[in-house]
């Protein structure tokens, strides 16, 4: 079980699904900026948030990441016209089939970050890795 | 050779901002050799400044970056930052320029590092910043600047050499470098300057320069962008407050006789608009107030924007001129005439911002070269083309003709292209050079051999990661054959070890560990290719942006992160394949949709381009709307552009006219499209542009059908026709059928200059005539257009300002014309001999069959709907779809013709090529795994995949390679993973994750 490998206070290690076009760009800005934030998170590049396949995320929890970000561009602005569109369709089955083999949906989430948005994409590590937390005591609350 | 008829396949470009930048790539690409030079260390100009554009809000670096990468790795394009033009000598096909490269003090050796500007002691005022943050007096101008080079500003450097100490080793600092002359042969000249803003203290009754929270519009547009110096917090100059009120005061020197500036800025509107939009994004609470004279949202999906601006987001916007701003304890008060209420009024706010006018910046140039300026200072466009100018061979482009925004700067700079490509048209491909690469070896039967550079850049990964330790690490791994760290993996010298070890070493991998793929992974892909490594082989690992600069506190966290991000490429890399975008021939031949004005003057320069063009016309004749015309708002008979435009089309022999036909069947993709045409026509082009133009609205109100009420372009008949008596009174009545929400939404954008033109007509030639002209905004935009605006007020055409939110006008049966002068605040009523309604510019009819058959979209307001809003006007998302003129949305003469040869340089882009690569990282279809459920062709955004029947009920899906752009959705919603994301298929993502989570690999 997941909380039971954890201990308390530890460190969440994240895997970030991020797209070339907005993200990876928003990600590249927040350093560009100098804006610090956890280095809990690791990220893979994709072409699109809608190159993810759901596959990718249960694989990420079941290799041991306790959390998964799919962070791609604003509605309207993929870059591949409907990608995160697609992502979106995808991420909320998801958050419905995750409680359904045993993790905690808080673990996961969708975002848009775009190219700009350096600050919001190290805000949005900061606050995942809180988020991922907080499911962490959800998870021993109902164990106990 | 006689120097009077030599040409030069090469072209100067004088400015690199978006318009620079535009015709640059254009020409570029189409085999022209480009010299870009600009005053500033850096391409990208205003446009570089702003955080986002309207009406889409997109962010302006986001879409302009990646083409200023585009522009400083294209090998027919030499940037020249820092650089003036001193003279110009000789003709078009062959002048003989002088440049002077200013002293900057810091050589070629440059990469950008940044470590000279760290240890500078001396601190300016950012101009990139409007002043409002500080730089070094060694400095590149902004983070994303191209090139990325530093330069001494030899005004404020104190000569401390600390810049020469922090840098010792890299020989890249020089104080002996002195100004350079440099003397170029280009076959004409582009020149965009861009512009200069009026100073608003020469108003100094509004405050600027006194109280430190009134800014101009630029100044809050520093404010507010994220990379700004205030990191995009909007607060007070001086007391730090986030403000609770902010007034926004339009045109401020602009549409102002006294001040200089009697055109209308055409920008301010919409940016201030934008800008009190981004204010309430950022804060909801503040509240934005404009102050306006007319609001001119006339582009297209501005009044969209701007009834958002009121509806969405709770923006004042007060018609009234605003005579003062003065503080009040912490509070500024303006002060100004409610034109509406007609009294005088003030309101308290915490921030006042003025959109302060744009000014010309063409002295020095037009000196220069030679050319002629207008009253103004804009450069004089010639034969109503706006990129002509007095001096054959120079083109201009952007605002040195005239104020206008992004959206018709881009076309106008496709234009400047267009017109130089035509110039120089025997010399293309001369002084072109297209990249070559030796032959790859193959990798196929290969086990994984793989290098790594480890990159200190200097200390930017240095400080905070222990690269010793990661490279020990990295070279623990499988198959890792050969691991070293740099000090920077960029610089010439380390690209070059790139290339040696892969041969030394016979890697058949290599993996940089140090920024950022999105700017430098063109550079060692092409290292890799260089060395006979595909380019596909190549893996980027960032341990910069993505660790060393935002986890400086926490080193050993970092380098733990930098050992997992290289382990986790290491494991890609070993599945890496070789990846070849196909070649398909081109077909030089292009079919252009409509035969106006617009069309004919799109075909004409495609064929001036040296392709074949098929013309078809729907009617039977050519010359759209323009038959109908008697006189048009520009002073030129419409009968005489019609002959010409017709003589030019009979005189190319490289067009070929259909008309009374259409296009009725269309097949195939970019480069070789099938067509076949009601006529019986069938051929393959390589492009094909709708120029389809638009319509006059016949409308059902205003008593449209009763006696003696017509349409603006039926007056121009009546007025032909000399069928109005002197003394009659002529009613006109503006936005009909236009800005009227979920109907026609938009603002037909010529109707206010039509009739004004219209009115002095009639007033010229029936002196005794009373013409009332009912509006709700002026918006006389265009050049000239305020002008006339101001001359048909003085010769006593009447204007009567109504809003539609209190009272719309009436027509009653007997021509009766009631209205709500919102101005006198009182009904009014005339009785009109002639009533006449500026009727809404709409879409023709057609458009969605054609929509259809082409499958390229129309927007929301029935016109078509072009890949980028700013940055690509002329394009579809579609390759080898393109669109010009009023089929894009409505415009005038003038704004048409920069399309219309615009797009012509749009079209050579594609044809200009024998053949063409398509994208190499598609995907792929695995049949035998394949079940042919067709999830795949439901969401592919490109229609680039089919169900093809392989059998009885068999069916499996094929994606067509010329088609797909290689996002990669297919391949997550397949069910059965048949498909391949090529480059990042299932194995390496997957091997990724497992990599960044497990320590043995
Ligand atoms: S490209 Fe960013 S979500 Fe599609």
């Amino acid at each position: 079980m997941w909380v039971e490998e954890r201990e308390e206070g530890f460190e969440p290690k994240i895997i970030a699904f991020i797209c070339n076009w907005c993200t990876y760009g928003g990600a590249d800005l927040a350093g560009v900026s100098r804006i610090q934030y956890p280095p809990n998170v690791r990220i893979i590049r994709v072409m699109c948030s809608g190159r993810v396949d759901p596959y990718f995320v249960i694989k990420a929890f079941k290799e041991g990441a306790d959390g998964v970000i799919i962070s791609g561009c604003h509605p309207g602005d993929c870059h591949y016209v409907s990608g995160n569109e697609q992502a979106k369709r995808r991420a909320e089955y998801l958050k419905k089939i995750l409680p359904m083999i045993g993790i905690n949906p808080k673990r996961f989430r969708l975002q848009w970050v775009s190219a700009s948005e350096g600050k919001a994409w190290a805000e949005s590590v900061a606050s995942m890795v809180e988020q991922v937390k907080d499911a962490y005591k959800e998870d021993k609350e109902r164990l106990m | 050779m006689n120097d009077n008829n030599k040409i030069v396949g090469s072209v100067l470009i004088v400015g690199g901002g978006i318009a620079g930048m535009v015709s640059a790539l254009d020409l570029a690409d189409n085999g022209y050799k480009v010299y870009l030079i600009d005053k500033t260390p850096s391409i990208g100009g205003t446009m570089s400044q702003l955080d986002k554009t309207f009406p889409t809000l997109d962010c302006a670096m986001c879409t302009m970056a990646p083409r200023m990468v585009d522009i400083s790795r294209h090998p027919n394009i030499e940037l020249m930052p820092y650089t003036l033009l001193e003279s110009v000598d000789g003709n078009v096909g062959c002048f003989k320029v002088k440049l002077r490269k200013m002293e900057s003090r810091v050589n070629d050796n440059c990469i950008g590092c940044g470590d000279c500007s760290s240890v500078c002691p001396v601190e300016v005022p950012n101009e990139y910043d409007e002043n409002g943050g500080i730089r070094k007096a060694i400095y590149s101008p902004f983070p994303q600047a191209v090139p990325k080079l530093f330069v001494i500003d030899t005004e404020h450097c104190i000569k401390c050499y600390k810049c020469i100490e922090a840098s010792i080793g890299k020989n890249c600092i020089d104080f002996n470098i002195k100004d350079k002359i440099i003397d170029l042969e280009v076959g004409t000249i582009i020149l965009a300057p861009g512009f200069d803003l009026w100073d608003p203290s020469l108003r100094p009754e509004l405050g600027y320069g006194e109280y430190p929270n009134v800014l101009t519009g630029i100044e809050l547009e520093r404010i507010i962008n994220a990379s700004g110096f205030t990191s995009g917090e909007i607060f007070r100059a001086d007391d730090k407050e986030v403000p609770k009120r902010i007034g926004f005061i339009q045109c401020v020197g602009s549409r102002d006789v006294k001040a200089g500036q009697p055109y209308c800025s055409r920008v301010c509107c919409m940016y201030a608009i934008k800008q009190a939009i981004l204010v309430k994004e950022h804060h909801p609470e503040i509240d934005c107030t404009i102050f306006y004279m007319d609001i001119r949202a006339f582009g297209k999906g501005q009044e969209e924007f701007y009834n958002r601006a009121k509806d969405e987001y709770g923006i004042k916007f007060i018609r009234g001129n605003p005579g003062e701003v003065f503080q009040d304890g912490r509070d500024l008060i303006v002060r100004f005439e409610d034109t509406t209420a007609s009294e005088v009024r003030e309101e308290r706010f915490d921030m006042v911002v003025l959109a302060n006018a744009i000014k010309p910046n063409n002295k020095n140039l037009s000196e220069i070269l030679g050319i002629e300026l207008d009253d103004d200072g804009f450069v004089k466009e010639q034969n109503n083309n706006p990129m002509i100018t007095s001096r054959p061979g120079v083109y201009v482009a952007g605002v040195a003709q005239a104020p206008r925004d992004i959206t018709d700067t881009v076309s106008m700079s496709s234009g400047a292209a267009a017109l130089s490509a035509v110039d120089l048209l025997s010399a293309r491909g001369k002084l072109a050079k297209e990249k070559v690469f030796p032959p790859e070896f193959d990798v196929s039967e290969q086990e994984p051999r793989i290098g790594v550079f480890i990159c200190h850049c200097g200390t930017n990964i240095a400080s905070t990661v222990d690269v010793d330790e990661v490279r020990d690490y990295i070279k623990t791994l499988p198959d890792v054959i050969f691991c070293d760290d740099v000090m920077y993996a960029c610089a010439e010298d380390s690209c070059r070890r790139i290339s040696e070890v892969i041969k030394e070493y016979k890697l058949n991998r290599f993996i940089v560990a140090s920024c950022t793929p999105r700017t430098h992974e063109p550079l060692f892909r092409e290292t890799c290719q260089a060395a006979g490594l595909n380019p596909y082989l190549f893996e980027f690992a960032n341990i910069r942006e993505h660790c060393s600069w935002v986890h400086r506190n926490e080193p050993k966290k970092a380098t733990e992160k930098a050992k997992e991000i290289i382990r986790a490429s290491v494991s890609r890399a070993r599945l890496l394949k070789p990846q070849k975008a196909g070649k398909i021939g081109v077909t030089q031949r292009a079919l252009v949709i409509g035969g106006g004005v617009t069309g004919m003057e799109a075909a004409y320069n495609i064929a001036r381009l040296g392709f074949e063009v098929i013309l078809v016309e729907r009617d039977n004749e050519l010359g759209g709307l323009l038959r109908r015309m008697h006189h048009m708002f520009i002073d030129i008979d419409p009968k005489e552009i019609l002959a010409e435009k017709i003589s030019k089309i009979e005189s190319e022999k490289n067009i070929s006219v259909h008309l009374g036909t259409t296009v009725e069947d269309l097949s195939g993709f970019v480069g070789n499209f099938d067509i076949k045409l009601t006529d019986g026509t069938e051929t393959t082009v390589g492009a094909i542009v709708i120029a389809t133009g638009c319509d006059e609205w016949r409308p059902n109100i205003y008593g449209y059908g009763q006696k003696d009420v017509y349409t603006q372009l039926e007056l121009q008949e009546v007025i032909y026709n000399g069928e109005i008596n002197d003394g009659e009174t002529i009613v006109m009545i503006q936005c009909v059928g236009s800005r009227e929400k979920g109907e026609r939404e938009y603002c037909s954008r010529i109707c206010c200059s039509e009739a004004i033109k219209n009115a002095l007509d009639i007033r010229e030639k029936y002196p005794n005539t009373d013409v009332y002209i009912l509006y709700r905004d002026i918006r006389t935009f265009a050049k000239n257009a305020e002008e006339k605006y101001r001359e048909a007020a003085l010769k006593g055409v009447q204007f009567i300002r109504y809003d539609v939110n209190i009272k719309r006008p009436e027509v009653d049966e007997n021509n009766v014309v009631h209205v709500f002068d919102t101005i006198l605040q009182q009904d009014t009523e005339i009785k009109a001999d002639k009533i006449v309604l500026s009727a809404a510019v709409v879409p023709r009819e057609g458009f969605e069959d054609l929509s259809k058959l082409f499958k390229v979209p129309l927007g929301q307001d029935g016109f078509f709907l072009e890949a980028h809003l700013k940055l690509r006007p002329l394009d579809f998302t579609s390759d080898g779809f393109f669109l010009c003129g009023t089929a894009q949305g409505p415009k005038d003469y003038i704004d048409n013709m920069a399309q219309a040869v615009g797009v012509a340089s749009r079209v050579a882009r594609i044809l200009s090529k024998k053949e063409m690569d398509t994208e190499a990282t598609t995907s792929r279809v695995d049949e035998n795994i394949c079940i042919g459920c067709g999830r795949c062709v439901d969401i592919c955004p490109y229609n680039a995949i089919k169900l093809v029947q392989r059998g009885f009920g068999v069916f499996k899906s094929r994606i067509n390679d010329a088609l797909c752009k290689g996002c990669g959705a297919c391949a997550a919603e397949c069910p059965t993973g048949a498909i391949e994301a090529r480059h990042f298929d299932d194995k390496e993502i997957s091997v990724m994750i497992d990599a960044l989570l497990k320590e043995e690999v």
